[in-house]
This record gives structure tokens, sequence and C-alpha cells, in this order.
């Protein structure tokens, strides 16, 4: 994995967040991000930009995709003393 | 005499358009995607005041497709987490955080969230739903709204003789319910290098 790292061309990124919404309650249900990168060599083939992330060149992709459930309270959580101490 | 009748009539015809216009006005058109954002975010905090629970699903490695699906999956990840507040709670790996700090169990003691590596992993690769939402309305490049992935309703209707038709209707919240926020370059930089830092790429 760590050519992935050498080879991520951190000049040409994208980030999209796509949001789904309740209908009802306009609140969200889920998310869905999509990270892109380009890649040494595939971008410079492709012109730098949106054609780096095109059919065919290859790119990094992380895919973050959330749900979100509102359905259920949840409880105030009892977090143990050593443990709060460390989130100060 | 005809010029005051004239006259009225003009006001009566204005009046009756200012009154009965907003009947007739077109609700078909979107909402701005801004405002609707900026609810939604604003709904998400006020959950968080009762709890809410999240899951995220992360998948990461090389595409070559115009739809970056991966050709190659090298990260596959997956958190499940209690929301109430400003923390999480990840039972599943004895973890409790707040957006900048956090603390994980070992089995024997409480360490700092970012002192493990799978703890330092969960806090770079699942962020709080909220702030992703705060992140993405502090100066997004553009947001539209998506077609609509609703079932509509179907509702048969009957017309002349024995003619029935069936009308599908879908309401303006149905219609307009995905978002797509482009974010700056800049922050997208900030997201990979969120990613780089996880230590999910090199194995640590």
């Amino acid at each position: 994995m760590s050519q992935f790292l050498s080879r991520a061309d951190k000049t040409t990124t994208s980030c999209t967040i796509d949001i789904d919404l309740d209908p009802a309650t306009r609140t969200p249900r889920g998310i869905h991000m999509t990270v892109l990168t380009g890649v040494h060599g595939a971008t410079e083939k492709a012109a730098k930009g949106k054609k780096a992330f095109d059919e065919g060149v290859e790119h990094v992709a992380f895919h973050f995709d959330y749900t979100i459930d509102v359905g259920d309270d949840v409880a105030r959580f009892e977090i143990p003393r050593e443990a709060a101490k460390l989130m100060k | 005499m005809t010029r005051s009748r004239m006259a009225l009539g003009v006001i009566c015809v204005a009046a009756l358009a200012i009154c009965v216009g907003p009947l007739f006005a077109d609700d078909s058109a979107p909402p701005n995607p801004l405002k609707a954002l900026k609810k939604a975010t604003r709904n998400l905090v006020l959950e968080a005041r009762q709890g809410y629970r999240a899951g995220c699903d992360v998948a990461g490695g090389l595409s070559t497709k115009a739809d970056h699906s991966l050709t190659s999956t090298t990260v596959r990840e997956t958190y499940r987490g209690d929301i109430h507040g400003d923390i999480m709670s990840v039972p599943d790996m004895k973890v409790f955080r707040t957006d900048e700090k956090g603390a994980v169990f070992d089995g024997v003691r409480w360490y700092a969230l970012q002192a493990l590596p799978e703890g330092k992993k969960l806090d770079r690769l699942f962020a709080f739903p909220a702030h992703l939402l705060t992140t993405a309305l502090r100066s997004p490049e553009s947001i539209e709204w998506l077609p609509s992935t609703e079932e509509a309703d179907v509702v048969e209707a009957e017309e002349g003789l024995g003619r029935t038709s069936v009308v599908k209707k879908l309401t303006q919240e149905q219609l307009y319910h995905r978002l797509r926020v482009k974010v700056p370059d800049k922050e997208a930089l900030q997201y990979f290098v969120e990613v780089q830092n996880s230590g999910c790429l090199s194995g640590g």
C-alpha cells in the first residue's frame, strides 16, 4: 500500500459530499463522501483537473458511507474517570 | 364617473391579483439548496441532544472508473457509534471521544485515542456526521440537488367513463431530498491527508 502513497499526486484532489435527507423531517439519514486524488504518471498523461478522474485514468478513491439513525434516543454515557481525564 | 369606475376596477383587479396570486405561484421550483443544508445541519445538531446512532463504511483503493468505483480495494473499515451531545461512544472498540480528543480501553487501561494505531485510524476515518456537514457549509464550491430516489405515491383516478389513469406524484420534499456539495480542493486535500495520517495506507 505504501506505493500508493508515493504515487499520490496531492496537487490534484477532489471531494464531494452527498447528503440524503429524510423527506419528512429534513434531517440527514445518510452521507456519502468521496475523496479523490490523482496518481503520478496517470495524472501527467491526462490533463490535470477533472480529467485526472476520468474513465480509464488511474486515481485514488476513498468512499465514506455514513448512515444516521435518529429513531432511538441514546442515553447519556457513563464515562469512566480515567477516560474522561484523557478527553479534557 | 366612467373614469372613477375604471379606476375602481383596476384597483379591484390589482387587489385580487395580490391576494390570489400566491395560490397559483409555481411551487415546483426547487428549494434553495444552501438553506436546505443549513437546516439539515441544524436538525442533526438538535438530534444530538437526544442522541442518535451513526455508522461509517470506509472503502479505499485505486479506481480507473468515471464513477470512481474501486478496481483495487486496499482499505475497508466499518465503524458504528452512538452520539450524545458532543460525545461519541464506539462500544465495539471501547472508545469515548469528542471531536478533538478521545480515550480507548485496551482491556487493561485507558489510553489517549491517538496513542493506539486502531484508535488513530478510527479518529481520522470516522468523523462526527454533524462535523462533516458544518465543514461542507463553511465554503462550498457548489451545492446542487440530485435526482430523487423516492418511490412515487401511486394514485388511481377515474377519468370519464370507466377510464382509469395512474397518476404518480412526488411531493416537493420527496423530489428534493438529495444534496451534493462540492468541497474546495484545499479541503479535499485536507481530507486526503487525514486518510494518509490515519495510517491505513501504510498498514500501521
